[in-house]
């Protein structure tokens, strides 16, 4: 049994080393390229929002590569992303692949979750899947503290380059460390990497939030990489949602971390007074309080024909007005160009670092 | 007297007799916008970002043509019907979204109906919080609620007989239920489209009314009972959770099974998400069976594009009555 899950930012990253280390037969999916996303534009219906695509195209990479089981999470509504195992299993069928998709009908639940994972693993007693399960969660948040750290020094480094070379080993240490002893130890040494670095001198950079729905807001290979530019351009990065504090909230294992749904939903009260899907709660929470916490500008991004987001963006607009908070909606399809995505970008930056010298 | 307004949008086209009877029972006055015109679809569009659906646009169009003539507005928020199932993240964001966009604003009624949390009852439950905001005589309001769903149920009634929507809305004042005097014409259609897409009257004369123009009869979703839809998607791997989306789907599964459906027309708005993956389904279960038209509108639809496709397709299916 080779399994694979689509790929997310750095899932892979949490959940390989953990079921290498009990055995099991991992198969990567590639990161996506333009390969990938033509894969899945070819096979999937036509409004399908771009996720979907992606990670369809994922999955028959995977299955190229050999893979016989996809760990495709599932869900209940109402955002489309609980029927995406369904109707990519259709697709997959129809194209002649034979595997087993795996999917939980209530992955909010961790009864259901466990279920699915003993499908999968046909023997397993419940108590290891649960360590299992818990140990891919907490390399998760690790991941998660890295890519945060990263996002923080990277636009405050003073040779050019150096934050990113501390970020591959301090991602290599975490891979290396297979026991949560060593993963704890391993948190002062990459703190220490990044303090040691080489910072310059009197710059406070610009802060940028991006909000959003979480596939486009985390992963590079779907929001065009404008994370990952905007830092290397000097604009420290703030992200609204991060995949351990979706698991968070759902599975409580990171003991000093608050429940970030209802975090946002205080925030969000005024506006948005009932969860309508998606990360739309997180979106505009997250905007409101990024914008009473001195953040310069909002970057809106979401997948072309999002239902939650969309709800969003009509209520962004109100936020805009009251909070005087300029945020800049980018809507990601697969006819989207870096070009064009840059460019508005760098506008946007323009008029940001106008606004700051104004005050 | 109080004056109610009711935009004639989205869920109007499903609950407007309860709605009505509801307020009236009440003694409250209600307000329904007039039909849909051109001009609302531009007022709606310039108030909402370019990507929303148009049912979504033609609401507020209809909401800002309301809003000055009415002491409240009824915009509920239909968060889910049914135990197992939600409606568009859209309807529950409803509410919050018109805030947003149009502003000075009459109170709205916004209240939730949320099965899937509180159970069945939930329904019954909002119509008694609506009616307390009005009438403090418990007694009255559940007696207006009463005969608001005796009227309710006879509307759909009438619709599963195959009466047209305006035909049915009237029917269901009187107590008695009129035999359906329609005669057979060239054959049956269904016609698989939410109800708000159906009945709307800027799309009725692009579509339904082409149809029947050319002697076919239009079977929607509504002629089935909720029993026949059940049936209809009960083979599915995972049940589909929006309740629209199942009912799409049930029902084309339905029509596939009857013989005398002689074919079937999609129709779905530009951007909807749950559209794309409702209409895959349909597509993989029914393949052959059936010959499909696939409509995808948006504001900018013309009439012409769309009777060229229906004319060829209507054509079609003559041929293929022929050949048998």
């Amino acid at each position: 049994m080779k399994i694979t899950a689509p790929y997310l930012g750095m899932l892979h990253r949490a959940y390989g080393p953990v079921l290498k280390n009990v055995g099991a037969e991992i198969v990567y999916p590639p990161k996506p390229t333009k390969r990938t996303l033509d894969l899945g534009t070819k096979h999937a219906p036509e409004f399908a929002c771009f996720p979907f695509k992606v990670t369809l195209g994922s999955m028959i990479e995977a299955l190229e590569l050999g893979a016989d089981t996809i760990f495709m999470i599932g869900g209940w509504g109402p955002c489309r992303f609980g029927y995406y195992d369904v109707i990519q299993e259709l697709i997959l069928r129809d194209l002649g692949y034979q595997f087993i998709m795996g999917s939980a009908n209530n992955p909010d639940a961790l009864r259901d979750m466990l279920d699915l994972m003993q499908k999968i693993s046909g023997s397993r007693s419940k108590w290891s899947l649960y360590k299992i399960f818990f140990s891919i969660l907490i390399r998760l948040s690790f991941l998660d503290w890295v890519l945060k750290k990263y996002f923080r020094y990277k636009p405050r480094e003073a040779v050019s380059g150096e934050a990113d070379q501390i970020f591959e080993r301090a991602l290599h240490l975490i891979e290396n460390s297979v026991s949560l002893a060593r993963l704890l130890k391993s948190v002062p040494i990459i703190s220490f990497w990044f303090k040691k670095m080489k910072k310059r001198k009197n710059v406070t950079p610009l802060r940028v939030a991006m909000v959003g729905e979480l596939f486009t807001v985390l992963d590079p290979s779907a929001n065009m990489e404008i994370d990952l530019w905007l830092a290397r351009r000097g604009i420290e990065v703030l992200k609204s949602v991060c995949l351990s504090d979706y698991a968070n909230d759902r599975f409580r294992f990171k003991p000093f971390r608050r429940n970030q749904f209802k975090f946002s939903s205080r925030y969000a009260r005024p506006y948005l007074r009932f969860h309508s899907g998606g990360e739309s709660i997180e979106s505009v929470g997250k905007t409101v309080y990024f914008a009473k916490n001195g953040v310069d500008g909002v970057i809106h991004i979401f997948p072309f024909t999002c239902m939650p987001e969309l709800v969003a963006q009509t209520i962004l607009t109100k936020v805009q007005k009251d909070l005087d908070i300029p945020i800049l909606t980018l809507i990601i399809d697969e006819h989207t160009a870096v070009g064009g995505v840059q460019t508005r970008l760098e506008a946007f930056i323009d008029l940001l670092e106008r606004r700051r010298r104004r005050r | 007297m109080t004056k109610v307004g009711i935009p004639r949008g989205l869920l109007f086209y499903r609950y407007f007799p309860l709605w009505e009877t509801f307020f009236e029972s009440l003694g409250i006055q209600v307000i329904v916008s007039n039909p849909t015109t051109e001009a609302m679809i531009r007022q709606g569009s310039k108030l909402l970002p370019g990507d929303l659906c148009l049912p979504i646009k033609i609401y507020f169009g209809h909401v800002e043509s309301l809003r000055k003539e009415v002491d409240f507005l009824f915009i509920p928020r239909y968060i889910s019907i049914e135990l197992d199932a939600y409606m568009c993240p859209k309807f529950i964001g409803l509410p919050d979204m018109v805030l947003c966009a149009i502003d000075p604003l009459p109170p709205l009624i916004d209240l939730p109906i949320h099965c899937k949390a509180q159970g069945t009852k939930a329904e019954e439950n909002f119509y008694l919080k609506v009616g307390r905001i009005f009438s403090k005589n418990r007694k009255k309001v559940e007696r207006a609620y009463a005969i608001a769903m005796e009227r309710q149920s006879r509307f759909r009634l009438l619709l599963q007989k195959g009466f047209p929507f305006e035909k049915a809305l009237d029917s269901s004042r009187s107590s008695e239920i009129p035999e359906n005097p329609k005669e057979d014409g060239e054959g049956k259609l269904g016609m698989i489209g939410r109800p708000y897409y159906v009945h709307d009257p800027f799309l009725k004369k692009h579509v339904v009314e082409q149809v029947e123009g050319r002697g076919y009869d239009l079977l929607t979703t509504e002629v089935l009972e909720d029993q026949a839809i059940e049936e209809g998607v009960e083979h599915l791997r995972k049940r589909i959770y929006w309740s629209f989306g199942k009912e799409m789907v049930g029902a084309a599964i339905r029509f596939s099974q009857n013989g005398s459906v002689k074919g079937m027309i999609n129709l779905a708005s530009f951007g909807c998400g749950q559209d794309s993956f409702n209409f895959e389904l349909i597509q993989h279960y029914i393949k052959d069976k059936l010959p499909m038209l696939s409509l995808v509108f948006d504001e900018h639809l013309s009439g012409a594009g769309f009777s060229t496709r229906i004319e060829a397709f209507l054509e079609m299916i003559a041929r293929r009555k022929n050949r048998r």
